[in-house]
């Protein structure tokens, strides 16, 4: 179940939200339920505290304390790291790109633009109710590995090869319409997967997204046609590879 | 059969004191290619001609070295330097034999002593180098120096050499006396010496001119961040003076109750003003919070450009970002890379938008640039190759060019993607150095 919590420090807008919110799952008969509706962040950290949940949060980004509610979005996540946190906010667009890479919010909704609020907490709670019900029931699987303070997460059939940068410890991740970079070592990615394998000293590929292999020039073109290289040393194991 | 090895010796000697000058540029295929071709020219022309040979073997590595980096300047001087090294360590060890050993060297015989003398003057050559390598890599490392002053050292360094040559056959010629010897050593040491010193001169000079220089662009762009400001107070201003009469207009309206035109008047003139506010000026605002002048220079500028430009930028920065660890004149070559790219792209889109945001994260500082893009952009390894651009060739260095300031600094991680019609770069600079825990697999 997707638990719901409103914390929003104006008592008027906040039982109003909760009044859209709860409409909605009750319309739709979704399987969700608000936990917690409250002016106080402390409130949703204590409940955070006592329980393993996965949630969708909608905060107000000027509480009316010290915290602000981009503080209380990244405190949420050090609890849960899959739940959708929904910002509500008078500062229309300056900070679209905070709240994202802040705390990986998943949409924010603004409040001075006389726009309908109630259309927009609808959208996300359809869009939160969507992600979860995928990763619930889904197989497909993501590759995940940590840089800093970030989650990197990528398909594994979007991943081409990995590449050692000339800088020691990164490596640079080849995606389909991605490159990513994080430190890290090759031989530990290349026991992640069965899939991977080693066709260079300084290269991991994907053997899912190998096109061809071109012996004379020791090079593996990739099927969105990017290149990838392979030394002499590797090039026999691959060959069985593209045969079988 | 000893001339060979010998031979062989001094072309190594070349090979691994060029390799060193450079750094960690070349391949392990065009180092062997150096090695072997370097040794066939050379055994045939020193059979051919004497010491002299020595020039050809220099022409090979230098057309190599030029191939294989396309930079001409560099290809010609990493040679000429190399062999001066060689020469130099030679006489070096030659002083020694006839100082310390007070042993005749033998340079030019057939005995299995020249390898041996050659060997020791590998082992010295190595340790001029790695020590002139780390000069020479300051000034390869600039991009300005070798346009201005590159041909300048490449003929100095060849005269140099050509000289040290001259000594040399001149020498032969009265038959290698040992006061000869120690004459010759002792002048080419001191030449050396002056190459080096008027070489450090020449880059401190640079190095200061280079400072000015990008002094004056942080000023120029401080100034017009400065005019902005200006143009907002003005705006605040008006506004002020305005917001009296909109104030007192209004009052008479409620006091007459006429609900209809006070809405009308609402509409009319109050909601402009406020979607004014939202308009292009106020977006530099969050720039206050950035401390570090010459970022804060950087983003002003360019948003400024953006915005001339009709593009709708923003910027974002909601926490005081102090400081970011990374040498500034790279940040703000890779910020510049990153923002026009932004802008030139988002200036072909239907509604362009750029966006930047300066974030503080736990470990890290993260830039965050997007922009809107075309529908048929290419696909993302496309656009990092060097040379690619879609406004035809000698324009899409950029990308590349960021790839390769930030896979040298060891902070920072850049990570593009492309989402839903939008290009995301974000460039990640961590606070401390690589701890384990930031390594996992």
């Amino acid at each position: 179940m997707l638990e719901v919590f409103i914390c929003e420090d104006d008592p008027q807008q906040r039982s109003q939200i909760t009044k859209y919110v709860s409409d909605y799952i009750m319309i739709e008969n979704l399987d969700m339920k608000i936990v917690v509706s409250t002016g106080n962040s402390e409130d949703v950290i204590d409940y955070l505290r006592n329980n393993q949940v996965t949630g969708l949060y909608f905060l107000d980004v000027d509480l009316k304390e010290d915290k602000s509610g981009i503080a209380l979005g990244a405190e949420i996540r050090q609890y849960d790291n899959q739940g959708a946190i929904v910002f509500i906010t008078t500062h229309s667009e300056l900070t679209y790109l905070t709240f994202t890479y802040k705390v990986e919010a998943m949409d924010y909704i603004t409040k001075d633009k006389f726009t309908d609020i109630q259309k927009r907490i609808i959208d996300c709670i359809d869009t939160a109710n969507q992600r979860y019900l995928m990763n619930k029931h889904s197989n497909r699987k993501v590759f995940q590995t940590k840089s800093g303070d970030k989650m990197i997460g990528v398909d594994y059939s979007d991943i081409l090869f990995f590449e050692t940068s000339s800088q020691l410890h990164k490596i640079i991740l080849h995606a389909t319409n991605r490159q990513v970079e994080f430190y890290g070592k090759l031989k530990d990615i290349l026991e992640m997967d069965s899939r991977f394998y080693r066709c260079h000293n300084s290269y991991v590929v994907n053997k899912d997204n190998i096109a061809e292999v071109d012996m004379s020039k020791r090079e593996i073109r990739m099927t969105n046609g990017q290149i990838c290289y392979a030394s002499s040393r590797f090039l026999k194991g691959l060959k069985d590879i593209v045969q079988h | 059969m000893i001339i060979f090895i010998s031979i062989l010796i001094q072309v190594t000697m070349m090979v691994v004191s060029a390799r060193l000058l450079l750094g960690q540029r070349l391949g392990w295929d065009t180092l062997l290619l150096m090695l072997l071709g370097g040794q066939a020219i050379g055994y045939f022309s020193y059979n051919w001609l004497g010491p002299i040979g020595v020039f050809a073997v220099l022409g090979w590595l230098a057309a190599l070295i030029i191939k294989r980096l396309r930079k001409p300047v560099i290809g010609a001087i990493v040679p000429i330097l190399a062999q001066i090294i060689n020469v130099i360590s030679d006489y070096i060890v030659n002083t020694f034999y006839i100082v310390v050993l007070h042993k005749d060297p033998v340079t030019n015989g057939d005995t299995w002593e020249t390898p041996f003398y050659n060997g020791l003057s590998l082992v010295v050559s190595l340790l001029l180098a790695l020590s002139f390598s780390y000069l020479f890599r300051i000034f390869i490392t600039h991009e300005m120096p070798i346009k201005r002053y590159g041909l300048l050292f490449t003929v100095l360094s060849a005269l140099t050499l050509i000289i040290f040559y001259v000594n040399i056959l001149i020498g032969k010629q009265q038959g290698f006396t040992d006061d000869n010897i120690r004459a010759n050593s002792i002048l080419f040491f001191f030449y050396f010496i002056l190459l080096i010193v008027v070489c450090i001169v020449l880059v401190r000079i640079m190095m200061k001119e280079a400072d000015i220089q990008n002094k004056q662009v942080q000023y120029d762009r401080l100034t017009e961040y400065t005019d902005n400001l200006e143009q907002l107070y003005i705006d605040m201003q008006k506004f002020r003076h305005d917001y009296i009469n909109i104030l007192l207009t209004m009052s008479d309206y409620i006091r007459s109750g006429d609900a209809e035109r006070l809405e009308r008047y609402f509409n009319e003139r109050i909601m402009p003003i406020s979607q004014g506010m939202q308009s292009n000026n106020y977006k530099l605002g969050a720039l206050h919070n950035v401390r570090l002048q010459e970022l804060k220079g950087i983003l002003s500028s360019k948003l400024i450009k953006a915005q001339e430009l009709k593009i709708d930028a923003v910027i974002e920065v909601v926490e005081t970002i102090e400081q970011v660890n990374m040498d500034s004149v790279q940040l703000c070559r890779c910020l510049g890379i990153l923002l026009d790219n932004a802008i030139e792209e988002a200036v072909h889109c239907e509604t362009p938008t750029v966006r930047a945001a300066v974030i503080k994260r736990d470990q890290s500082v993260l830039i965050a640039v997007t922009n809107s893009c075309r529908s048929n952009t290419p696909e993302l390894h496309r656009i990092f190759e060097r040379g690619f651009s879609t406004k035809g060739t000698n324009r899409g260095l950029g990308l590349s060019n960021l790839k390769e300031i930030v896979s040298r600094t060891e902070s920072a991680t850049l990570d593009t993607q492309i989402v839903n019609g939008e290009f995301i770069q974000l460039l990640e600079v961590f606070n401390g150095p690589i701890t384990k825990s930031r390594m996992t697999g």
